[in-house]
Order: structure tokens, then C-alpha cells, then sequence
């Protein structure tokens, strides 16, 4: 029977375009406004690693003015660590799996033909950055641990960057000219785009595309090549060291930290590491603040840094509520609609037909309609998404409409079209036949 | 008018379509009056002026790496080459750009002893003698920067300036009694 | 076949109670030709109504083929009405939106009979009333008179117990009346029973028997037969 009921549907909507489109548009409308917002929330708030993210945490050591008001939480505490802080951590033989300092910079790289030279993100880390987040290779591999220590000329490149230098083909070996010096490619990396790249510490730049080049931490710095990232210092540097030297040693912070903690039990003996390495530290004059320090693994980090934002959620509100209106505006049609066929409905249950036949040809009806205005709303959240786009430079991974998000637009849609259907279509079959067949 | 009686009427026999309706509307008002007050609170935002003659005012990020080249030098050169260009009203360098989306910030207090949570927070330029032309700003009180008194930064000293000039409202904070001009501020 | 005992039905609304039947005694066998007839509000469309389980009863019993059907569920009344009953209406017969062998195959769709069958039984009953070449037409390209045959062979189709004609020739000119009228004498000489509510008497003359309903209780009319009954050629029908 359902394939029957499809087939009247098909011709019921043949026979009223006009009140079936108007539903339709209704239906889409509706769907493609939320479809829209709620994607860029989606994405916003999804798991950037979700195989890793319970393991990889960040680490915040609150080195701040002591006159500033109480921490109460990690989200009054600065998001990166000192210079010092890090290498010390680095250095140490510390209770964590993994560890990786890491910051952002940026150089021209020029390339070896007559392309002119450009601007380009850096990422300076370590070694064991890439075992940490499984960033996955394309060619060869990460550099060796002696490279950090050696402070040596090696990068791992990206697979667009490999593409426009070397036309994709394996460039291991081969060498990238950033600024005046040259760095031989031990790796490029196969597209990876975690959503968002959540150890980056400028959260307005984590949904664009990850970084292309990665060089040692160590090496960057004797560039030198400062931070592009944020720098914040609360108390001034030693004037008389060279710039970069009283960069290094001073409370500014600008690099960020991550460690591999694989159990709760080593997430706990980290953080005692912690606490007493403060104390350690507290000794000699820093950390005048009460002891605070925390570790957060992606999901807290991303709660701490409050990375959905109220505007997302207040759009994604507001755009349900336009959904809304939608629906009752299609009840609305769909009762039009309905009740001016009720010549047919009596004329079905005349024939033999039950309630409850009446009704699921009805509901087939309008579970077409929800699934035209389904396709109808993906094809409008496109043409939204791709405003969002154009409207916030730094969006272009968050307004991707992925295979998930589309059956839920077609899903939702048809939901919604149900529901708003659901009234009509049982009034309809509630209709006594008996009175309408009379004709005076 | 005379027929709003007969629709009023009409309206309340069939109930389902008014109250259909009615939500409908509701909905769309509380919708719209939302989506108004916060689009009108960010173009309030937007709309304030910045000081600055925006459409008039061109940036250049320039990236210097060859560390053959006598980077003074180059500066001072495209800056007397922008000068000369018919047209151009002031060329100057300055190391933060206005209403880019990132800055350089710095915190200063009124006297020594101040403490830490007592200092006022600013963005700062450093510019030489034509920064305050090219900025458009107009002097209220004292005097521009002299050429002689304009020093260089490098990696290897960067001690910052002696000197400087402060918006109205910065001196108002820092100086309530307003005699800014003169006073010392540390950092 | 048909037996109804003591029927009455009773409509209520807030203000006003509306007994259309009382008391309603209908006794018909199989292979009758009935025609009910009676003045207007006298209860002839409510008893219709009943006698194709359209409606159920307020009380009294109605035996149909030995089974009491007075007091089933919507969904036993529909099938019932679906393999015993097939409905004539004066008028809005045929939907719209299907073309001719679509319409047939409505209530066969709701036996639950396969393709085949379907299509062997929609072609058998639509050249029997001499339309089996416009399968493909819509309602809207034919005539009133072969809109009423469409509806008559579709009320064939699925070979139901009786055929109930409510008005069946009312918005039809005497021409394609009398054409629609043999259609319905040739099937109940085949042996369908018939019953079929009119207004017309030149119709109800018709028929071998009377029935007439007042103030909704039923009485039968000795009826005069016509001489002018005759059975049908099929050719015939193709005229109109």
C-alpha cells in the first residue's frame, strides 16, 4: 500500500502546484534558515579530535599580577604559558606521555622558480606535536628528537604548500626557503583540519585552514621569529637584554602547552607535578598569586574558552523560532489543502476504506512535502552558508554541509511537515463520509 | 470599518485559523523585535566614528628578511618615495594598525609608586614626526614630536621612547586635574 | 440478505435531537432491484447510509448475509463495506486527479489483490459499460453519463454482495438517464441486487420493487410494472 499511497501523493501534488509549492517554500524556508545557523554551530561545538580529545590537555600555571582580582576558575586564568614556564616543563622528566611547547609565527616563503615570494603561517613545536593530535603524513615523517635539541633546519610542510612548491609530488628531502635560510623537508602532512584547531590560542583564526608549514620550536626562535599569536604581559621586560632575550625570560605569556595524559591516574600525577613545580618556582620569587594551576582536556578546554559563543546560540534560537512559524503556516496550508479534498476522502471510505487507511495515505502526502521542503532547505542552507561565508573570513570550515547535516535537514524537514500535518490529516479522516456525498 | 464587526466574527467561529494565525504573528514579532534590537545595538557599534579618515588612509605591511639590506635605510626611502607621491598628505611607520583586528596594548600609571591593578590600559603607535598628519589628528595642546627626537627600535635595543603624546581622554584618566601636559608616566 | 430490524438512528447535536430513523423495518433478498423513495428529510439517504455501513445504527440490529454488522468497529465496517458493497452517487463520483482505470481500481486497492488481478478486473468492468478503450482518460474529458458508468463499473469491480445507487441519474438529461437506467436493469438481470434511492417515480416504476421511507420508517409500495422494461444490448450504451 505505501508505494500506492506514494503514487496518489505524486498526483495529488501534480494537481495543486500552487498550495503544494507555497508548502514547500514554507516548509524550505524554515529549514534552510535553521539548517543554516545550526551547522556553524555544529561544527563550532563538535569534537575537533574525538578518538584523542579525553587525553590531550592544556596546561594553564597562573604566573599573573598578584594585585588582580581572585581566580576562581580556569577561565580567569591566561590561556598560555611563559617561555620559561614551557621549557621547564620540557626539559623535566615529568609523569606525562607526551609534551609539546608550541606558538605561532609566521615568514616569506620564497619559492625556487619565479613565483614571488608570500606571507605564510608557521606553527613552532616539537617533535612530538604530531604524535600527540595523529596528524596524519603524506610523505615521510615528523623530524627526530635531535632536531629539537640540535635546533636544526627541518620542517614538515603541508599538502597545499607541496602542491604549489613542488607540484605535489614527494618533497622529502628537498628544501623550503623561509626568510633568508633554508629548512629540508622531513614530512608533508595529508590535509588535516581539526574543527576547531583547538590549540591554537587565537580563537578567531581556529576554524580557518590549519597551518602549512611546521619547523622546530627551538630553531624558530633563533631565527628569531617572534609570535603572530596574542602576547600578554603584566609586568615589564629587562630593558637592558637584547629584545629577544628579555622576551624569553620574562612573565610574558605566549606559547601554548599540551600534554598526553593516557589515564585519570596520570592526569592526577601530572597535576600534582605541577602544583609543585609552582612551588619550586615560588621559591625563587615568581608565581605571586595563590597556587591555581589547571590542566583541561579539549572538551573542558573548549567549555573554559567559552568557543561557542552567545551569538551562535542566540542565532540558532532564533532561527528555530522562524522554523516554527513556518510549520504553523504549513498547518495552516495543509489544512486548505486537506479539507478541500474531502470530497475524496469520502469517496475513499466509501469504497472500503478505514480511518486509519485514510489517514496513512494523508500522512504519505505530507511526509512528501516535508521531504521536497527538506530538499528545498538544503539547497537554501547552501546559498546561507555560503553568505556566512563570504561575510566572516576565517568561517570556511564552518560552513560546510557535510553528508550528516543534509539528512537531518531532510529528516527535520519531514518531521516538522508530520507534526504540522498530523491535525489535518486526522480531522480529515475523522470527516463522517455519510454527509458529504449528499448533494442537495 | 464598518466590516471589522462581521470578520471579527467570523474570525472566532473558526478558531483553529485565528489562533493559527495569531501564533504565527506572535512568533514573528518576538523574531523581529529581537533580530532589531540586535542588529541596532551592533550598528550602534559600527557606527561610531573612529577618529580616523578612513577612505583617505591606506595601509602597507611590508616583511624585510634579507639581513643584507640596511633595513633603516629602506624604510627612510619608502617613506620619502610615499612622500613624494602627488597627493599623498603624510607618510609615516608605526608598528600596530588601526582597526585591524589586532594591536599592540600597554599599561601606564601617573606616578611610581602605583600599584599594579591601579594602570590605565591604552593601544600605542610608534610613529615618527609625521604620524599625527598622517593620522589626521588634530593637536589640542603642547607640540608634535621634534625629527631629532625620534628613535629607532631594533631587536637589539628596544628600550621604549621618553616622549609622547595622549589623546584627550587618556589624559583626562591619567591626569584628572587636567594638567597633563609635562607630567612623567611610568610604566 | 439485507435484513434490518427495529433500526433507529438519532443525531445529536448541543441544541437539537434529530431522530432520522425510527423504528425502521427493511427485509431485502438476494437479486431484488429496490428503489427507496420518499420526500426530502424523510430519513431515505440516512438509511443508505446504514445499509452500506457508512454509519452505524443508535439501535435495532441489521443482519447482512447472517452476520450482525450493526455494532462493529470503523475498521470492521470497512471492510466489510469494501468486499460487499459498491456505492453509486448522484454526483463528485469519480476523483479527480486519477485517470478512469485508476478510479476502478480504488476499492480493489483496499482488498489487498494483486496487479494483475487488479488490472484484469478494472479492464473486464470498464468494457462492460463500453468505456475499456479510455483506460487513460481523465474524469474531467467525459461526459456526466460516462462519469456514471465509470462509477458503476467501479462499483463492479471487486463483485460485492449489492450495489447502492444514491440519486444515480440526478444530474443526468432523460438520454443519458435511460441509458445509465438499462445499464443498472442488465446488471440486476445478471443478478446483482440493487438498491437505489431516487426521487423520480418514472424511475421507481422501474424497479420490481418499492420502498417508501416517511418520517424514517419504511413501508413498501405496491409498485406498477412498467411495460416498457426491456433487457439491454451493451451496444446500445455506446451511444451516449
Amino acid at each position: 500500500m505505501f508505494s500506492y499511497y506514494v503514487k496518489l501523493a505524486v498526483a495529488s501534488i501534480r494537481r495543486t502546484p500552487v498550495l503544494s509549492g507555497l508548502m514547500v517554500l514554507a516548509l524550505g524556508l524554515g529549514i534552510g534558515a535553521f539548517m543554516t545557523t545550526f551547522t556553524v554551530y555544529y561544527l563550532m561545538s563538535g569534537d575537533p579530535i574525538p578518538h584523542k580529545s579525553s587525553v590531550l590537555y592544556a596546561v594553564q600555571l597562573d604566573n599573573w599580577d598578584p594585585n588582580d582580582p581572585p581566580t576562581e576558575s580556569a577561565s580567569d586564568v591566561q590561556p598560555q604559558l611563559t617561555y620559561r614556564d614551557g621549557q621547564n616543563l620540557m626539559n623535566a622528566d615529568t609523569p606525562a606521555t607526551l609534551q609539546a611547547q608550541m606558538y605561532a609565527t609566521n615568514a616569506v616563503v620564497v619559492p625556487e622558480g619565479d613565483e614571488p615570494p608570500f606571507d605564510e603561517g608557521i606553527r613552532a613545536t616539537y617533535q612530538a606535536f604530531f604524535e600527540m593530535f595523529d596528524v596524519p603524513f603524506l610523505y615521510g615523517q615528523p623530524w627526530e628528537s635531535s632536531d629539537d635539541e640540535d635546533h636544526a633546519n627541518v620542517a614538515v610542510i603541508g599538502r597545499e604548500m607541496n602542491d604549489r612548491l613542488f607540484n605535489g609530488e614527494n618533497s622529502v628531502g628537498r628544501s623550503i626557503r623561509l626568510d633568508d635560510n633554508f629548512f629540508k623537508i622531513t614530512g608533508v602532512i595529508d590535509d588535516w583540519q581539526p574543527m576547531p584547531r583547538f590549540y591554537h590560542s587565537d580563537w578567531s583564526r581556529a576554524f580557518a585552514d590549519t597551518e602549512q608549514i611546521f619547523i622546530p620550536f627551538a630553531r624558530a626562535l633563533d631565527e628569531p621569529m617572534g609570535p603572530s599569536g596574542n602576547t600578554n604581559c603584566w609586568k615589564p621586560w629587562d630593558e637592558s637584554l637584547p629584545v629577544m632575550e628579555a622576551f624569553k625570560q620574562s612573565e610574558c605569556v605566549w606559547t601554548q602547552f599540551w600534554a598526553q595524559l593516557d589515564t585519570p591516574e596520570q592526569a592526577a600525577s601530572y597535576k600534582d607535578y605541577l602544583d609543585n613545580y609552582v612551588r619550586d618556582q615560588k621559591e625563587i620569587g615568581r608565581f605571586e598569586r595563590p597556587l591555581n594551576t589547571f590542566i583541561s582536556n579539549v572538551p573542558e578546554w573548549m567549555e573554559v574558552n567559552n568557543v561557542v559563543r552567545n551569538d551562535n546560540r542566540v542565532l540558532v534560537r532564533l532561527s528555530f523560532l522562524f522554523l516554527l512559524v513556518c510549520v504553523l503556516n504549513t498547518v495552516g496550508l495543509l489544512l486548505a489543502k486537506f479539507l478541500g479534498k474531502s470530497g475524496e476522502v469520502a469517496l475513499r471510505r466509501a469504497m472500503g476504506a478505514s480511518r486509519g487507511a485514510v489517514f496513512s495515505q494523508n500522512l504519505v502526502e505530507v511526509g512528501m512535502i516535508g521531504v521536497l521542503g527538506g530538499i528545498a532547505g538544503t539547497g537554501l542552507a547552501w546559498l546561507g552558508l555560503k553568505a556566512v561565508e563570504s561575510l566572516y573570513r576565517g568561517y570556511q570550515h564552518l560552513v560546510q554541509l557535510d553528508p550528516l547535516m543534509l539528512t537531518s535537514a531532510i529528516g527535520l524537514a519531514t518531521l516538522s511537515a508530520i507534526l504540522a500535518g498530523l491535525y489535518p490529516v486526522w480531522r480529515v479522516s475523522r470527516l463522517a463520509p455519510a454527509g458529504l456525498l449528499k448533494t442537495q | 470599518m464598518k466590516d471589522i464587526g462581521p470578520i471579527f466574527r467570523a474570525l472566532t467561529r473558526n478558531k483553529l485559523g485565528a489562533l493559527l494565525i495569531a501564533l504565527q504573528i506572535a512568533l514573528t514579532l518576538a523574531i523581529v523585535t529581537n533580530a532589531a534590537f540586535i542588529i541596532q545595538e551592533r550598528a550602534a557599534n559600527i557606527a561610531r566614528p573612529s577618529g580616523l579618515d578612513e577612505p583617505n588612509t591606506a595601509i602597507f605591511v611590508t616583511n624585510l628578511f634579507d639581513s643584507n639590506v640596511d633595513q633603516r635605510q629602506l624604510y627612510r626611502d619608502d617613506l620619502a618615495a610615499l612622500r613624494s607621491i602627488p597627493g599623498v598628505v603624510a607618510a609615516t611607520t608605526a608598528q600596530s594598525i588601526p582597526i585591524s583586528g589586532s594591536g599592540w596594548g600597554e599599561d601606564l600609571y601617573n606616578s611610581p609608586e602605583a600599584q599594579s591593578n591601579e594602570s590605565i590600559g591604552f593601544g600605542n603607535f610608534m610613529v615618527d614626526e609625521h604620524g599625527l598628519d598622517t593620522f589626521g589628528l588634530e593637536l589640542v595642546a603642547g607640540r608634535n614630536f621634534h625629527p631629532e627626537e625620534i628613535k629607532v627600535r631594533s631587536l637589539e635595543d628596544g628600550t621604549l621612547p621618553e616622549i609622547l603624546i595622549v589623546s584627550q581622554a587618556l589624559a583626562d584618566v591619567l591626569f584628572p586635574d587636567g594638567d597633563a601636559l609635562g607630567k612623567t608616566v611610568w610604566d | 440478505m439485507l435484513k434490518m430490524s427495529n433500526i433507529s438512528k438519532v443525531y445529536r447535536t448541543e441544541l437539537v435531537e434529530t431522530h432520522a430513523l425510527r423504528e425502521l423495518d427493511v427485509h431485502i433478498e438476494e437479486g431484488e432491484f429496490v428503489a427507496v423513495t420518499g420526500p426530502s428529510g424523510s430519513g431515505k439517504t440516512t438509511f443508505l447510509n446504514i445499509a452500506g455501513l457508512l454509519e452505524s445504527t443508535s439501535s435495532g440490529t441489521y443482519l447482512l448475509d447472517g452476520e450482525d454488522v450493526s455494532q462493529l468497529n470503523d475498521r470492521q465496517r470497512s471492510q466489510i463495506r469494501n468486499q460487499k458493497v459498491g456505492f453509486i452517487f448522484q454526483s463528485f463520483n469519480l476523483i479527480p486527479d486519477l485517470n478512469l482505470a485508476d478510479n476502478v481500481d480504488v476499492p480493489l486497492r483496499y482488498r489487498g489483490w494483486s496487479g494483475v488481478e487488479r488490472r484484469r478486473a478494472v479492464g473486464d468492468m470498464l468494457d462492460l459499460v463500453g468505456l475499456g478503450s479510455r483506460q487513460n482518460y481523465l474524469p474531467s474529458q467525459l461526459s456526466g453519463g460516462q462519469q456514471q458508468r465509470v462509477a458503476i463499473a467501479r462499483a463492479l469491480a471487486g463483485k460485492p454482495r449489492f450495489l447502492l445507487a444514491d440519486e444515480p441519474t440526478g444530474n443526468l438529461d432523460s438520454e443519458m438517464a435511460g441509458v445509465v437506467m438499462k445499464l443498472l436493469e442488465s446488471i440486476n438481470e445478471e443478478g446483482t441486487t440493487i438498491v437505489m434511492v431516487t426521487h423520480d417515480p418514472d424511475l421507481a416504476r422501474r424497479a420490481r420493487r418499492n420502498i417508501h421511507i416517511l418520517d424514517g420508517r419504511a413501508s413498501d409500495v405496491v409498485a406498477a410494472i412498467s411495460p416498457n422494461v426491456t433487457s439491454l444490448q451493451s451496444r446500445e450504451a455506446a451511444r451516449v
